[in-house]
C-alpha cells in the first residue's frame, strides 16, 4: 500500500447535497436581503421620529426661553443694575406705600417729557451683611418711564 | 484593477483544483449555476475535513452546509488576489465550525460509515484496506484535537505547513511540532497494523 493513511476514508456527501445547499444559500440570501430592508426601514423611521420630535419641541419652545432672562439677573444682586442716565431720579429702593390714615393714592411716576435716555450698566456691590428682606415687605413697584403721556408700564400718567 | 484581475484569473486558473474567478464572481452575484459549481468542487474536501476531525455522522452534513452558507455570506470580502486559495479559505471556515462543534456537548452517535462497510463480494485487498482505515480512525480519535487537525490537513488536503499555520492561526513551527508528534503517536498506536502494511 503506497499511502497507508488514505485507507482512512472520509464520509462522502449525499447525492442531493449540492442541490439542497444551493437552495439553502438562495433562501439565506433572500432572508438576509429582507432583514437588511427591514432594518433600513426601522432606522429611517427612527431617524424621522427623532427629527419630528426635535422640530415639535423647537416649535413649542417659548420665545422668552430663547432670550436671556433679564428679570432673573436683576434680582440676584451680583449682576449689574441698569440705570438711566440723565433721566428723572430713580425711585427709592424702599417701597412706596400710602400713609396708614391717608386716602391719597400713591403718586404716579412723573412724566419727564424727554425720550428715554440710554442705559448703562453699573456694578452693584454684593451686600455682604445685613438682614435678609422680610417676607412682610410690600412688593416693589416696577419702574415706569412715560413719554408724552404714554407709559411703558401701562399706567396712566 | 485590470492587472489585479488578470493576476487573480491566472493564479486561480493555474490550480485546476480551485474554481476560477468567474465562478467566484457568479457566487457573489447569487448565480445558481456558479453556486452549484462552487459547492460541487469543494464538497468532498469539506466533508473529508469535517468527518475526519469530528467523526462521521449526520452532523457532518449539517456542518458542511453551514460552511458553504458562511462562505457565501463572506464571499464579497474574500480577496481572490490574496495569498489564500479558496479551498484554504473554506477550510478556515470549516475549522472554526469544528471548534464550535467541539465545545457543544454532542449526543453519542452511531457511526455512519458507508465507505468502510464491506461489499458482499470484497476482494482481500479491499478488506485489508478497510481494516487499516478503521485502525487509523481509532488511533486518530486518540490524538489531541490540535494534533488531529494538523494531521488531517497535512495528510489529506495537500495543504503546506504555511497554509496550515494560516488556517489554524498558529506559528509555522507549532504546526511542525504538532505534525511530528501526531505522526509519532499514530505510528506508536498503529505499530501492529503498520508492520503489515
Amino acid at each position: 500500500m503506497r499511502d497507508p493513511w488514505h485507507a482512512w476514508r472520509a464520509q462522502t456527501a449525499p447525492g442531493d447535497f449540492v442541490e439542497r445547499t444551493v437552495a439553502a444559500i438562495a433562501r439565506d440570501r433572500v432572508a438576509r436581503a429582507r432583514t437588511r430592508r427591514r432594518r433600513a426601514a426601522v432606522l429611517a423611521m427612527a431617524a424621522a421620529l427623532v427629527i419630528a420630535v426635535g422640530a415639535l419641541g423647537w416649535a413649542a419652545l417659548p420665545r422668552s426661553a430663547l432670550t436671556p432672562r433679564a428679570s432673573t439677573t436683576m434680582t440676584l444682586g451680583a449682576s449689574p443694575r441698569v440705570e438711566a442716565i440723565g433721566a428723572r431720579p430713580a425711585r427709592p429702593s424702599t417701597p412706596v406705600e400710602a400713609p396708614p390714615g391717608s386716602s391719597r393714592p400713591v403718586e404716579p411716576p412723573v412724566a419727564t417729557g424727554f425720550p428715554p435716555a440710554p442705559h448703562r450698566k453699573t456694578d452693584v456691590p454684593i451686600p455682604s451683611s445685613g438682614p435678609p428682606p422680610s417676607r412682610a415687605a410690600p412688593a416693589r413697584l416696577p419702574r415706569c418711564s412715560c413719554v408724552r403721556g404714554i407709559c411703558d408700564c401701562g399706567e396712566e400718567p | 484593477m485590470a492587472v489585479a484581475a488578470a493576476r487573480c484569473v491566472a493564479r486561480v486558473d493555474a490550480d485546476p483544483a480551485e474554481v476560477d474567478a468567474s465562478i467566484l464572481d457568479g457566487c457573489r452575484a447569487g448565480d445558481p449555476v456558479a453556486l452549484t459549481a462552487f459547492v460541487s468542487r469543494y464538497q468532498h474536501r469539506v466533508f473529508g475535513f469535517l468527518s475526519r476531525t469530528l467523526g462521521a455522522g449526520p452532523h457532518v452534513e449539517d456542518l458542511a452546509q453551514e460552511v458553504f452558507l458562511r462562505a457565501c455570506r463572506a464571499l464579497p470580502g474574500f480577496d481572490a488576489t490574496g495569498s489564500a486559495r479558496p479551498s484554504t479559505w473554506l477550510l478556515t471556515i470549516a475549522r472554526r465550525l469544528v471548534i464550535d462543534a467541539r465545545r457543544k456537548p454532542r449526543p453519542a452517535l452511531a457511526a455512519v460509515d458507508v465507505d468502510h462497510a464491506p461489499a458482499p463480494e470484497t476482494p482481500e485487498t479491499e478488506r485489508r484496506r478497510i481494516e487499516i482505515g478503521r485502525a487509523i480512525e481509532r488511533a486518530a480519535s486518540q490524538l489531541p484535537d490540535d494534533q488531529r487537525d494538523v494531521f488531517v490537513l497535512a495528510e489529506f488536503h495537500d495543504v503546506d505547513q504555511r497554509e496550515i499555520a494560516s488556517i489554524l492561526g498558529v506559528p509555522e513551527n507549532t504546526v511542525k511540532t504538532r505534525l511530528f508528534r501526531a505522526r509519532e503517536r499514530l505510528r506508536a498506536l498503529l505499530r501492529g497494523v503498520w508492520e503489515d502494511m
